[in-house]
């Protein structure tokens, strides 16, 4: 089989993000492969393990998504393509399109394994517009996985307790998310062994895609603002009454 | 949140809230810590919470000590033992001279076999195992419960804590006394603001208009998963290996691996943004790796262990890798707990202790002096300057650091005028507080700066220049040498009010006629002695005082505190890089610069321990007949861009002599023969000059009360328990000493080394060590631990050279 995992770079969940400009951040913080691309990878490689085949992982960003890839490769990938942006975030369309440029130059997938969304741009987005564009099914934020034949059969959670199960040919694409499994952690000889793997790199101009017709860019980023601790009122009941519909009247300015 | 409290301690870490804690418990409940973010938002949050009193620094040994006590008392600590391995034969040698060091300052430590170190970990791997020590009463904690912990202990007896709040700026009032902390959330009156803010220290100091040298410095530690089959147990003990740079805490079945890497990234060195927080920093796989192969191979098993997460993280490192500690002379209220990352939670607890003793007895129980926040001088000001030498620190937390090493960070630094001149006869360069110094030279090859020159020579074995020391130190006794001393530190002490303030603080008389040197050391109130100077009175209100290279910084603090009202009267002035300093000694030291001066320099004219103006090449050239290595001789100090015409006209002056010029390792050789004494190794604030046989200078009669005179006068009366004494050492083959070593009598430790080395003109190995006065008699025998070896030793006069002091008066 032929698998493919599209991962992502992005900044460390306990980052500090400090805003710079209007739509920058400090970049100085660490990044880290996409959490929920982990179980994309982890399930690659189980599934390649179990039935034979290779796992190619892409990632489209800076040269230092090089080190997403590598991490991919630590924990089982085979080798990598890396599709080199200027900057790291892109829009979903350009990914999309960047993706499957890239997957179509290398060979022809049976599966392709995604993280169910990026925990920094949230878009969602990304592995429907790959799927729509191979003409491939696709269902996100699978919970399990197994192949039966060339058919997959997937669960997705659907709220309250319930799954939701799917059946889907192949090739197709899968929205991985927590719960799908356990990702390993690298071992050093791994680790070591994974830097002679493979890692091809394209810069994205060279894919000769289409110039999109429209692209969604960022236009600020803001930081959320920090919730405000708990303010206890004291005194008797009617002076803690008082004091809290002055505070709803002046400062929440409510009433 | 109250608006005036008697102190405000800045940062929520192990350090300010052990401020906190030993405040309150002495009685000063009205004290507040503001926290910026959460409590342990910072470097705290990822201590390993490895706790070791192993250390060869009697204080940090103490404090440490202390820590793991306070730690127990509070039920936040596991008392877990620890075990520090050697993997080759020369760390072995490195363990044997540590505990050696260890035992020196009191702590029970033992050589265990490998097979011992084998049954305390038995899952570690045999091989290239050489043995170790292991000691039972260390262990380690959670940083976050056991400062949160002690964060309580503090509340509970009514101190407050305020989170989530900044320190916005410090306000001084027109005496430059501490008046108010102002905060993100209100303003604060206080008399006292104590500096706890770890990484952010430099910037919260810069408030208050100060510059310390507080770098963040990159660590990085591995948690790695158990290994099924091979689970670490939870209570084993803490694995440390200095040769391979590790040390591995169980967590979890597995094990948690940091490492003290060779090559350590700073960060933020112009200023940590206050934002960071405890957010772990990128950090860099390859350079963690050969740690985490080094420790896979002492433990196989690690090999299938999955590598949870690197952790990169700045600490607070100084440029000597000793915390910044105690009050900021002339800011009144101001005190820095700083830079104290190296020490971690073995220092944090005995930190808070010596800073409340400090705060409010204005003394502390343990020798602190080495730690004392303003000991840097100016040119650390730069955050780039100290950023390298703290790396350097860092380097060798773990890395043998052997006494021949010299630092190579940012060197050359500091030259003097006579540089390229040394250059030109083959000088090896050693540094001291940013200097190039000629340790030696080496004649026959070009000049160099030495940088890891011992371990390049083999590590603990006899120096490949011995030959070159001895040509240079028989030179001094038999003929003359010429010594650049440039890096003296000078302060010129100038006005009516200077005469008063040195009678306040020197233990000896200065009111003596102008061209008088006088020898004399500052005392604390415990008559420990603080400063070793030579104080020369060049006018009725003009004095010089001339210290060591690396204590000026010290000495200007201690002076600057003890202004009282003076400070009017009296104008202090750093000189040190004003004047060039030559040193010129040996039989035919006055033939030679009777040769190079018109002056009359007889001894009649100009006699030892004097000093005037000469004139040298139409140069007004300031001559002391001083000596430190126990030749007739001066010290020369020329203004510094006139001095290498002087340095030239004694070269010329003292070719018909066989004149050479000589470095700092002979002079410590020949200093050695004399008795006289180094300051901070021989002589420290834990001494008195009375046990220090420094009884000469102390003149408690001399009309002035002075600073420790008191507590003198009651030691006088009481009698000393311990002196100073010059011991030789085994036969006159060169023994590999270094100071430091325990000295033993019946097999009971009674000491330790201070200043050692070999004699070159009495070809013996001296030492010296403060003995119970029942073992100071000439000829007591007694041995002393070198290598693990117990090596034969007798207590000799003071002075082995020229006792009476002949040489130096003729």
């Amino acid at each position: 089989m032929k698998i493919y995992v599209c991962a992502k770079q992005v900044p460390d969940t306990a980052a500090n993000i400090k805003v710079v400009g209007d739509a920058g951040f400090d970049k100085s913080v660490k990044f880290v492969m996409n959490p929920y691309d982990e179980y994309a990878v982890e399930e690659a490689v189980k599934t390649a393990k179990a039935r034979g085949g290779e796992v190619v992982v892409v990632s489209v960003g800076d040269k230092s998504s090089a080190n997403t890839i590598r991490s991919a490769l630590a924990v089982g990938a085979d080798r990598g393509i890396l599709v080199t942006t200027d900057a790291q975030l892109q829009d979903s369309v350009t990914t999309a399109q960047a993706l499957k440029a890239a997957i179509e130059q290398d060979g022809t997938p049976d599966l392709i394994f995604m993280g169910k969304q990026s925990v920094d741009s949230e878009g969602m987005q990304t592995h429907y517009r790959l799927a729509a564009a191979f003409d491939m099914p696709v269902v996100n934020e699978v919970v399990s996985f197994t192949l039966n034949g060339d058919n997959a059969v997937v669960e997705r959670e659907v709220g309250g307790g319930e799954r939701e199960v799917l059946e889907m040919t192949l090739p197709c694409v899968i929205g991985a998310t927590k719960g799908l499994n356990e990702p390993r952690y690298p071992k050093l000889p791994d680790i070591l062994k994974a830097k002679k793997k493979p890692v091809t790199e394209v810069a994205l101009s060279a894919l000769n895609l289409a110039a999109p017709a429209e692209v969604v860019e960022v236009a600020s980023l803001a930081p959320i603002p920090e919730r405000g601790a708990a303010v206890m009122l004291e005194g008797s009941v009617k002076e803690m009454v008082d004091e809290l519909v002055g505070r709803l009247k002046t400062e929440a300015k409510v009433l | 949140m109250k608006d005036q409290a008697r102190v405000v301690v800045i940062g929520g870490g192990i350090n300010g809230c052990s401020v906190l804690y030993h405040l309150a418990k002495a009685g000063w409940t009205d004290v507040v810590l503001i926290e910026k973010g959460e409590l342990t938002s910072g470097a705290t949050c990822h201590a390993a919470g490895t706790l070791t009193q192993f250390n060869t620094s009697p204080t940090i040994m103490r404090m440490r000590k202390y820590s793991l006590e306070l730690y127990g008392r509070l039920n936040i600590y596991d008392r877990v033992g620890s075990l520090r391995i050697a993997s080759d034969a020369e760390q072995f040698k490195t363990i044997q001279r540590d505990i050696s060091k260890a035992r020196g300052i009191g702590l029970a430590v033992e050589m265990i076999s490998p097979g011992e170190a084998a049954k305390i970990l038995p899952w570690m791997s045999g091989k290239d195992l050489y043995g170790g020590f292991f000691l039972p009463d260390d262990g380690c904690l959670d940083p976050h419960l056991a400062t949160h912990a002690i964060a309580r202990a503090a509340k509970d007896m009514g101190a407050e804590i305020y989170t989530d709040t900044r320190v916005t700026g410090i306000e001084l009032n027109s005496g430059k006394e501490i008046e108010r902390v102002t905060t993100s959330r209100g303003d604060i009156r206080c008399e006292h603001v104590v500096n706890a803010a770890g990484i952010w220290g430099a910037q919260i100091a810069s408030m208050a208009g100060i510059s310390i040298p507080s770098t963040p410095v990159i660590h990085q530690h591995i948690a790695l998963e158990g290994v099924s089959g091979h689970e670490v147990p939870g209570d084993s003990p803490i694995f440390r290996d200095y040769g391979k740079l590790v040390y591995c805490r169980p967590e979890g079945g597995g094990y948690l691996v940091g490492g003290w890497e060779a090559d350590p990234p700073a960060c933020w060195v112009d200023g940590v943004p206050w934002e960071h927080g405890g957010s772990d920093v990128p950090g860099d796989f390859d350079r963690f790796t050969p740690m985490l192969e080094d420790t896979i191979a002492r433990f196989p098993f690690l090999a299938d262990a999955g590598i949870i997460r690197l952790v990169a993280h700045p600490d607070a490192f100084s440029p000597d890798s000793g915390p910044l500690l105690g009050p900021w002379p002339g800011l009144k209220g101001f005190w820095l707990a700083c830079a104290s990352s190296m020490q971690g939670f073995g220092g944090g607890g005995g930190i808070g202790k010596t800073m409340a003793e400090w705060m409010i007895d204005g003394k502390t129980e343990w020798d602190v002096y080495k730690y004392r926040a303003w000991r840097f001088g100016r040119h650390y000001a730069d955050p780039r300057y100290a950023a390298e030498c703290a790396r350097e620190c860092y380097k060798y937390y773990y890395r043998t650091r052997y006494p021949g090493d010299e630092d190579t960070a940012a060197r050359p630094r500091r030259i003097s005028p006579f540089h390229h001149r040394l250059q030109d006869l083959g000088v090896v360069f050693g540094t001291k507080n940013g200097w190039e110094r000629a340790n030696y030279f080496e004649t026959d090859k070009p000049w160099r700066r030495a940088g890891e020159e011992q371990r390049e020579y083999g590590g603990w074995v006899k120096p490949p220049f011995f030959d070159a020391v001895e040509k240079e130190h028989r030179a001094i006794r038999q003929r003359v040498g010429m010594v650049d001393m440039t890096s003296f530190g000078k302060i010129d002490l100038m006005g009516p009010g200077a005469l008063p303030l040195l009678q306040r603080i020197a233990d000896g008389n200065l009111d003596r006629p102008p061209g008088s040197v006088t020898y004399t050391q500052f005392l604390n109130d415990q008559g420990g002695m603080v400063g070793d100077v030579m104080v020369t009175r060049l006018s009725d209100h003009h004095f010089r005082i001339v210290s060591g290279s690396a204590f000026i910084d010290s000495d200007l603090g201690w002076i600057r505190s003890h202004l009282n009202g003076d400070g009017a009267s009296v104008d202090i002035l750093d000189t040190t890089e004003d004047y060039a300093v030559i040193g010129m000694w040996g039989p035919h030291s006055r033939a030679v610069l009777q040769a190079a001066t018109a002056d009359d320099v007889s001894n009649g004219k100009f006699p030892y321990m004097t000093a005037r103006t000469i004139t040298v090449n139409g140069v007004n050239v300031w001559a002391q007949r001083i000596t430190y290595v126990g030749e007739l001789g001066w010290e020369f100090y020329i203004p510094a861009s006139l001095a290498l015409g002087v340095w030239d006209a004694f070269w010329k002056a003292g070719g018909p002599y066989g004149m050479v010029a000589c470095g700092y390792k002979a002079v410590d050789s020949l200093r050695l023969e004399k008795g006289n004494r180094a300051f901070n190794s021989d002589l420290t604030a834990s001494e008195t000059p009375y046990e220090a046989g420094l009884d000469f200078c102390v003149k408690p009669g001399k009309g002035v009360d002075f600073i420790g005179r008191k507590a003198l006068s009651r030691i006088k009366e009481n009698g000393i328990q311990q002196r100073l004494c010059t011991m030789v050492i085994g036969n006159s083959d060169y023994l590999t000493l270094y100071g430091g070593e325990a000295v033993v009598k019946a097999g009971k430790v009674v000491g330790r080394l201070r200043s050692a080395g070999y004699g070159h003109f009495i070809r013996k190995n001296i030492g010296y060590a403060y003995l119970p006065v029942d073992l100071t008699p000439e000829g007591t025998v007694l041995e002393v631990d070198i290598f693990g070896e117990m090596v034969t030793a007798r207590v000799s006069p003071d002075a082995l050279y020229d006792p009476e002091g002949k040489t130096i008066r003729c």
